[in-house]
């Protein structure tokens, strides 16, 4: 059994690790850090693990960690998994980090989008951002895996084989990403905005323009057109408690068609389970909708043309916290180690939700 | 056979008869089974389907 640790463990992104990591038949949970709750139960923060697990939250000490567990996920905020990991990276753990510290590779961005220098500038070329259908083969290789933000693989998923394939002529300066989330994706910190009366019924536009998760797109997107790419990207607060819709527009210089986009999304996706193409002819779920890979590590990619304007609208639906998250980061351990990308998280959507 | 929607296979059920109603298994575009004037083969009509207003 591979020893795992989940750091930061009390949030959701840790409470889905821990969740899904405790019916992984290959791992063991050796540690579940908390700073505030050392000491307590898991179960008293993650009530729907009662009766599943004895665990109880330790201390976040990294020099613990590191005799402890083979593999090390990092639910850290951003700007805190980097005081942390860079020393679990040294003692030679693998890391799989689910904050935004490792995911850009180009240091100079670090002020601009995150507001901060980066410390250990040298890591981030050993940093693999996994979007296992795409690059599986280098995070088969790697040490140090950081997952994407939740509404940027959603995104990328969806946008990367439309950008891969130059006969679709996607112009590459406008590209516009509309994201609804919902509230599980604002982290389990409670506030004014999360509070029920001010969050329930909402269609929040929370950040217009701006939003970080543009430049990891930008940056996975130009490496599949290679060349340079720029996203817009528009985020909404909506009423759901898990999930993400993201309407993607593009404009092609061509006319396209849909069987054209549909081998595009074929050659990059066949065999790759956790994509599925949705562009149905019957019945109410036409469309990818969160509604329909909530509780899953599914993607649901779909699209529609508008000949008139040339616009390629392309949509791509996730649970936030598994395959925005969670499954995500386990996806990627199972490449690390050499064990099928399925192993403990192949579960099916649930439906009604 | 495939879909000229979105070119995946369609299966074609070994006792197929002509006017049959088949569906594409990943976009769901259903077609008719129209028999080629060989006589063995079928090939693939769209079929008439009943548009919905989803809410627009």
């Amino acid at each position: 059994m591979v020893r795992v640790g989940v750091l930061a463990a009390s949030g959701y992104i840790g409470g889905e690790l821990l969740r899904l990591l405790l019916q992984h038949p290959e791992v063991e949970i050796t540690a579940a850090t908390s700073r505030k709750y050392a000491g307590e139960y898991v179960f008293r923060v993650h009530p729907n693990l009662r009766g599943i697990t004895e665990l109880k939250f330790s201390p976040n000490d990294p020099s613990k960690l590191t005799s402890s567990t083979d593999v090390v996920f990092a639910a850290l905020p951003h700007g805190e998994s980097v005081k942390i990991v860079p020393q679990l990276a040294d003692a030679g753990l693998r890391v799989i980090d689910l904050s935004a510290d490792f995911r850009l590779s180009d240091k100079g961005e670090y002020p601009s989008w995150y507001g901060y220098d980066h410390p250990r500038p040298d890591l981030l070329e050993k940093f693999v951002l996994s979007v296992p259908e795409i690059n599986r083969e280098q995070v088969k290789g790697a040490r140090l895996v950081a997952s994407p933000g939740c509404m940027a693989i959603t995104a990328i998923l969806a946008l990367a084989p439309l950008l891969k394939e130059k006969s679709l002529g996607i112009d590459r300066e406008h590209i516009v990403v509309d994201a609804k989330v919902g509230s599980s994706g604002a982290g389990g910190k409670p506030s004014l905005s999360t509070h029920f009366s001010e969050r329930f019924s909402v269609v929040r536009p929370y950040k217009p323009a701006g939003h970080r998760h543009a430049a990891e797109i930008e940056q996975v997107l130009a490496a599949m057109a290679g060349e340079k790419v720029k996203v817009s990207m528009s985020a909404h607060a909506v009423n759901m408690v898990r999930g993400i819709l993201i309407t993607s527009h593009l404009f092609t210089a061509t006319a396209v068609k849909p069987l054209d986009v549909w081998k595009v999304y074929r050659s990059m996706y066949t065999g790759s389970y956790f994509v599925r193409l949705v562009r149905d002819k019957q019945g109410p779920f036409r469309l990818p909708d969160p509604k329909l890979v909530v509780g899953s590590n599914f993607c649901d990619i779909g699209f529609e043309i508008e000949e008139r304007t040339g616009r390629l609208v392309a949509l791509s639906a996730t649970d936030n916290l598994i395959k925005g998250a969670a499954g995500n980061a386990i996806q990627s351990m199972n490449l690390m180690l050499g064990f099928d990308e399925k192993t403990g998280i192949a579960m099916a959507p649930l439906h009604p939700v | 056979m495939n879909c000229i929607e979105c070119d995946a296979q369609v299966a074609i059920p070994n006792d197929a008869i002509q006017g049959e109603i088949v569906s594409c298994k990943e976009c769901g575009t259903s077609f008719e089974l129209v028999r080629e004037q060989s006589g063995n083969l079928f090939t693939l009509r769209p079929a008439e389907t009943e548009e919905e207003d989803w809410g627009e």
